[in-house]
């Protein structure tokens, strides 16, 4: 939950309103402002809670050819722990072949979410 | 492939530029069981989309949010299992009429074997678009290191990972410098602010939102960078508000940072087309094209970026398949080019331009109609007439600058006739 007020563009729909999400007092809903449809109440409570995204990223690889290697989370993971995800990242070394959709790793940083190739790496030998 | 000197290639179809549109083309001239062959310089297919790591493509075609790599990926795979010619690392360097109208085109292409000469029956372009650098834009100083585009900062961060700064400065609110700006954030580089002349972003609200604002990154609205200082290496810029092209005296203000990225634009690439001389559209700087993708040039198609500058891959894989099938068609004569006449759409009121520019009538089915309004209003009627009468009209909500707009114009409304002039105007009122 939100512990200070931000201000968000609404993506659920063209229009692109303000909202203005302004906490609660002691952990109850924070309140929003500023929607203009039931969508855009239901985006603002969403991401006063928790605002998840796919963070997606690259890897360091031994090869010349392909230095970096594409990857993304396969699930949304909150926003604020993006640094921390980063940082796992960015200490991950693509030693062997893969393909998209391949899993590099299991349960990386959070139960349930795994690391995966988006790219194709193929060492040659 | 390894190419063969000694014989001369030939082929029905060749389509310039590995990117989603191109290869979309090879596939669909394919499966039509034409000859095919796909140029491309660089030393993989998948163009554009291999630098685009995020997620956010294919939603309309895959029912998914694919990233960049994973879309071109897919794709990539269906072109291997067909019988086409890639020749990558491949340069075309000149096209040149073969003969009389239908005998197609010559080119030619240099690679690590040389230079090659290559008869083909049609061509599809689909050699994308190119980004507006710092000699297209207007800024004071030295031109020190440090400046890049917003393209060659995703290729040298996503392919090369390689930081071009720790300090940027971003000018231009495009879609690749909104998405550079969360990027650059990531890999631990402060992004000082972006600074755009306008007054609304020229990205999407999606884009603004979950690549600015979900990292504190202001945006400065009617806003630009006058003034690079620095003589080896960018040390700071100058900004200011501006009101009717003059900078507000107290809002000019020095930022310091070692360097600025450009995301000013986009235009679609056109230059090998120049020495056929098609029919262009100044509105889309890309060839005025039928509903079949084809130029002005006989048996000439365009498709994807190179033809206008898109927002959604799904559309341009999209018009790289309506190119490449039409392109196969021609290629065995099926096509039926020399029957009926054209008629001629315009772009009218609030909308910058409508494509396709012209549709070969009698034809059946109906022609999804892309168009782009010139400026965001909450909503917009969009009527279609033809020779004065109304075939087709739409009230559209929440018209963006930044985002093309789709409608399907069923053709059986031309009944009986093969040409006229046919407007699309779009008008605010309409509710
Ligand atoms: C940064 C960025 C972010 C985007 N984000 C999204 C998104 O989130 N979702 C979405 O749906 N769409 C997005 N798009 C839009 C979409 O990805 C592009 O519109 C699409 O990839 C363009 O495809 P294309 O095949 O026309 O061009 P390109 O991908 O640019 O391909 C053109 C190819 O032609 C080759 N070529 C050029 N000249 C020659 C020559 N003379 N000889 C041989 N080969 C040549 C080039 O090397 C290149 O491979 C984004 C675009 C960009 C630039
Ligand atoms: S609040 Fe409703 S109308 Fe406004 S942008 Fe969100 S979904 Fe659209």
């Amino acid at each position: 939950m939100i512990t200070e007020q931000k201000n968000i563009t609404c993506i659920a729909c063209p229009r692109g309103c303000r909202l203005e999400l302004i906490p609660g007092a002691e952990g109850s809903e924070a309140q929003i402002r500023g929607y203009e449809c039931p969508k855009g109440l239901a985006y603002g409570q969403r991401e006063a809670v928790e605002a998840l995204r796919i963070l997606t990223s690259t890897v360091k690889t031994c090869s010349a050819e392909m230095p970096r290697l594409p990857v993304r989370l396969s699930e949304p993971v909150p926003l604020d722990r993006f640094r921390e995800f980063m940082d796992l990242i960015n200490s991950f070394l693509a030693v062997e072949d893969c393909k998209p959709g391949d899993v590099l790793v299991r349960d990386f940083g959070m139960p349930g979410v795994n690391l995966q190739a988006t790219g194709e790496l193929h060492y040659e030998n | 492939m390894q190419l063969n000197q000694e014989k001369q290639l030939q082929y029905d179809v060749t389509v310039v530029g590995g990117g989603p549109a191109g290869m979309a083309a090879a596939i669909a001239a394919s499966d039509e069981g034409a000859r095919v062959c796909l140029l491309e310089r660089e030393e993989k297919i998948g163009g554009i989309l291999k630098q685009c790591i995020h997620d956010g493509f294919g939603v309309l075609r895959f029912s998914e949010q694919l990233t960049g790599p994973e879309y071109a990926w897919r794709y990539a795979q269906e072109l291997g299992r067909r019988p086409v010619d890639v020749l990558t690392r491949t340069f075309l360097t000149s096209i040149e009429k073969n003969g009389s109208s239908r005998d197609g085109y010559l080119l030619k292409i240099v690679n690590s074997q040389g230079l090659s000469r290559l008869e083909t029956r049609t061509l599809v372009m689909a050699m994308g678009c190119r980004e507006r650098t710092d000699r297209q834009v207007f800024i004071h100083g030295e031109r020190p290191a440090g400046i890049f585009t917003a393209g060659q900062a995703q290729d040298l961060i996503n392919l090369k990972g390689y930081l071009p700064g720790k300090r940027c400065v971003i000018l231009g609110s495009g879609d690749i410098g909104l998405i550079m700006a969360q990027r650059l954030t990531l890999e631990g580089a402060s992004v000082e602010g972006l600074y755009e002349i306008g007054s609304e972003p020229s990205g999407l609200n999606r884009n603004v939102s979950q690549c600015l604002e979900d990292y504190g990154i202001p945006l400065h609205l009617n806003s630009t960078v006058l003034e690079v200082q620095g003589r080896k290496r960018v040390e700071a810029v100058t900004v200011a508000r501006m009101e009717r092209g003059i900078p507000v005296q107290d809002t000019v203000r020095t930022v310091p940072c070692d360097s600025l990225i450009l995301s000013v634009g986009l235009i679609p690439e056109n230059e090998m087309l120049q020495s056929l001389a098609p029919q262009m559209d100044e509105r889309t700087r890309g060839p005025r094209v039928n509903q079949y993708m084809e130029t002005s040039c006989p048996g000439v198609f365009s498709c994807g970026n190179a033809l206008h500058v898109n927002d959604l891959v799904d559309y341009v894989s999209q018009s790289g398949e309506t190119a490449g099938r039409a392109a196969a068609l021609y290629a065995s004569n099926r096509s039926g080019g020399d029957r009926g006449g054209e008629a001629e759409l315009t772009a009218a009121g609030n909308l910058s331009y409508v494509l396709p520019q012209k549709l070969r009538l009698p034809a059946e089915g109906a022609v999804p109609l892309f168009f782009r309004v010139n400026k965001s209003a909450p909503r917009g009627k969009l009527t279609v007439t033809h020779e004065g009468t109304v075939i087709l009209e739409k009230t559209f909500r929440w018209l963006k600058a930044a985002e093309m707009e789709r409608l399907d114009l069923d053709l059986s409304v031309f009944s009986g006739s093969n040409g006229g002039s046919v407007a699309v105007r779009m008008s605010e009122e309409g509710s």
